[in-house]
């Protein structure tokens, strides 16, 4: 179904062109907005991507490899986007978030916050790895292909993303546990 | 952090909160820019026209005729300099980079380039045809735009050049500092603000000479991209290549920008500035 839409879009189809859209827009968003964590850079990504992808379309020579192909194009939006939006949004201060700092079942608000820091501070490029091999839940050699960079290169990003993301979370459970020893003394 | 599974657990749950849909606004607003978009497609064109009629031969000799003649007579005007119009840097004029470009890197093909001129920053430089342009739409000043932490993305303070993919931009601009201001000394103000993920301190072991229109100027490589900067006449001219050294040959496609740039020979040009939106 897919790659007959896709054949008909390469052809100049708008309208099967819309149909591919419509079916690959939520996931392009998802995944946009967790690289960008900002949803209008992430909504503007993805507009360029459609709008990419119409037009490069034709000299995508494998069909099968529509959503693959997509995906590179989303992420160099994402990059383009966020080399656009780094600088000001460095800038942006997360504000405290209303209500009393519980943990949830799985995260607590601040353990949000930390990863929100932490992620910000990742070279897009590493985000997007960590992003694709997590949340899509993509194996590192598809992330590689889906990227378009060597295994190696994925390898590393995740590692120092993880690492950044594993200091974070750790430097929120020592500011815990101190608060929570002066408030014993 | 006990163990990974703790730390994928909460990773996973912090990925999860987030939006899933996209807003039909932006889905619109793509498929309206789509109906206005064509597609890109390798034009079919025969190497030779397989039939040639008598009148199409006759036109194809007149036009060889007329270019031979035109060509001719452009290179003796060349040689007396009667009649020859100012010149305009050509984006091929230029030796490349000493650094040889990766195949099939169609970027560093100065051939299909073609040149943009900033009056509002006084110079003009070479682009692919087909790389997006956004033009600055306010002079670059050192406090407001140097983190350019207030701006909108889409207010730019430096002329924006976005290849036809996205996946890289490079910048220029340029700004006038106080007589007497080094390089070393300019720089050293600005990577805490502009680059303030990158070492600071060593710039001068990073740096390495390069050549902007017979101009010595320096290139460093920062965290998140490569950039040249030359001052000139108390002006301080910066180009940008928005990925790292290591990506996209990120530092040979700056030099070939930077190879193809000129000092436009009366300066910038003071140019309104665009009043931000209410």
């Amino acid at each position: 179904m897919q790659v007959a839409l896709v054949e008909r879009a390469r052809a100049g189809d708008e309208e099967a062109f819309a149909s591919l859209a419509r079916a690959a827009g939520d996931r392009l968003i998802a995944i946009a907005y967790r690289i960008l964590r900002d949803l209008g850079l992430a909504e503007d990504a993805v507009q360029q991507t459609l709008v990419i992808a119409w037009r490069e379309l034709p000299s995508l020579r494998d069909v099968h490899r529509f959503d693959a192909w997509l995906h590179r194009l989303l992420v160099n939006a994402c990059y383009a986007e966020a080399r656009r939006g780094r600088r000001w949004a460095a800038n942006v201060r997360v504000l405290p978030v209303d209500g009393p700092a519980a943990a949830d079942e799985f995260v607590t608000v601040d353990q949000r916050d930390q990863l929100d820091r932490g992620f910000r501070r990742l070279p897009a490029e590493q985000r997007a790895v960590f992003v694709f091999h997590h949340y899509v839940g993509l194996t590192l050699p598809e992330v590689a292909d889906h990227l378009g960079v060597p295994l190696g290169t994925v390898k590393s990003r995740l590692h120092y993303a993880t690492n950044t993301l594993r200091a974070a979370l750790e430097a929120d459970l020592r500011t815990s546990t101190d608060t929570s020893r002066e408030h014993l003394a | 952090m006990s163990t990974n599974r703790d730390f994928d657990r909460i990773t996973s749950a912090w990925l999860a909160d987030g939006p899933t849909e996209l807003n039909d606004r932006v889905l619109d607003a793509a498929l309206d820019e789509v109906h206005m978009t064509h597609q890109r497609r390798r034009p079919a064109v025969p190497w030779r026209t397989p039939i040639m009629t008598t009148p199409m031969r006759l036109a194809a000799a007149i036009a060889i005729v007329a270019i031979v003649g035109f060509a001719g007579l452009t290179v003796f005007r060349g040689n007396t300099g009667i009649g020859r119009p100012a010149p305009t840097p050509s984006c091929t004029s230029t030796a490349l980079p000493s650094i040889a470009p990766s195949p099939g890197a169609s970027p560093f093909d100065r051939g299909t380039w073609t040149t943009y001129v900033s009056n509002r920053f006084g110079f003009s430089i070479c682009r692919p045809a087909d790389w997006i342009v956004h033009p600055a739409d306010h002079d670059w000043t050192f406090a407001a735009d140097a983190a350019d932490s207030m701006s909108p993305p889409q207010f730019t303070a430096y002329e924006l050049f976005v290849s036809a993919d996205t996946s890289i931009g490079i910048s220029a601009w340029s700004v006038a500092v106080t007589p007497g201001t080094s390089v070393a000394g300019w720089l050293q103000a600005y990577c805490p603000i502009a680059e303030s993920n990158s070492p600071c301190a060593t710039i001068q072991d990073r740096a390495v000479s390069v050549a902007m229109d017979r101009h010595a100027g320096s290139l460093v490589t920062f965290q998140d991209d490569v950039q040249a900067f030359f001052l000139i006449d108390n002006r301080m001219y910066v180009v940008a290549s928005w990925r790292p050294a290591a990506e996209y040959n990120s530092l040979q496609l700056l030099e070939a920008f930077v190879s193809t740039m000129h000092l436009l020979p009366g300066g910038p040009v003071p140019v309104m500035a665009t009043p931000p939106p209410s």
